[in-house]
């Protein structure tokens, strides 16, 4: 935030984005939109399958992975901001740090499901609900390494232009940032379909 | 009404416990849509305040208010219409 001369805080304007980072987030969305619907609908044809499965999924670490996640996307905004000032290269690498710190939580988090799901006989073959489950989990997880790999390369560029060894392009600044909370928005509506809808 | 990114992760943490706690509590039918139309309202405030659409040209607010408005309609739709559409066995 910076400060008027009256000393009132005001919005700072984004950096700006090229256009096609906004394709491919609000394409992800779509896709992923219809996947949720597709669930709901073959959920209808067997809700007792679902329900019971369902209740074999471990809440509490779905619950705990959306904190995470949710954690990691505010350290990553908190990043975002700390870049537009001249001397926040240090906040933003700290902060960016951090938001690593909680994606590996949640892709920890997730393999451990898994595991539990595997070792409690559950598999992508099990039953409807199962392959949906493990799908979905799976292309997100996928779009969280991915999004964990884009981040880590940001940090790598902030820390060598902090040597002053190189430039801070803002196309990487805003597609690792974006695809962040894409992921997250990801996550905010698998976590209620697969885990809370009874 | 503009919220700081620290009054926005609040708001998103509470509402992710308040949605537990509500699927686990309440029985009623419209315990899951409610549940749903949380996450899309979270899903809007990740928008507006991480990605920032909030100060954005009008054209990508837009966009983006699209998005929730269309993806929680086809999901929220698709939670009611569906039994009406399987046919009874």
């Amino acid at each position: 935030m910076e400060l008027s001369q009256q000393g009132e805080a005001k919005s700072v304007a984004p950096q700006p984005i090229e256009e096609g980072i906004w394709v491919v987030i609000f394409g992800e969305l779509s896709v992923f939109t219809v996947f949720f619907a597709t669930f709901l609908y073959y959920r209808t044809l067997s809700p007792e399958v679902y329900r019971l499965s369902q209740s074999a999924l471990q809440l509490e670490m779905g619950a705990l992975n959306t904190l995470f996640l949710l954690t990691s996307s505010y350290f990553v905004a908190l990043a975002t901001q700390a870049l537009r000032k001249p001397d926040g290269l240090g906040q933003a690498r700290g902060a960016l740090r951090r938001a690593i710190v909680f994606g590996l939580a949640f892709v920890v988090v997730k393999l451990y499901e898994y595991a539990h799901a595997f070792d409690a006989g559950y598999d992508v073959l099990t039953n409807e609900f199962f392959m949906f489950y493990f799908t979905l989990t799976g292309i997100h997880l996928m779009h969280v390494l991915v999004g964990l790999s884009v981040l880590t390369a940001l940090g790598l560029q902030i820390r060598n232009k902090m040597a002053g060894d190189g430039e801070l392009g803002s196309s990487l600044v805003g597609f690792a940032t974006n695809f962040w909370h894409m992921v997250d928005i990801v996550w905010i509506v698998l976590f209620p379909l697969l885990y809370l809808l009874r | 009404m503009r919220i700081s990114i620290q009054a926005a992760w609040m708001l998103l943490v509470m509402a992710t416990l308040i949605s537990c706690g509500l699927e686990l509590t309440a029985t009623g039918r419209w315990a899951g849509p409610i549940v749903l139309l949380v996450a899309f309202v979270k899903a809007r405030v990740v928008l507006r305040v991480f990605m920032e659409l909030a100060d954005s040209p009008l054209v990508l607010q837009r966009l983006g208010e699209l998005w929730v408005l269309l993806a929680g309609t086809v999901v929220i739709s698709t939670y009611f219409l569906a039994p009406l559409l399987v046919s009874p066995a």
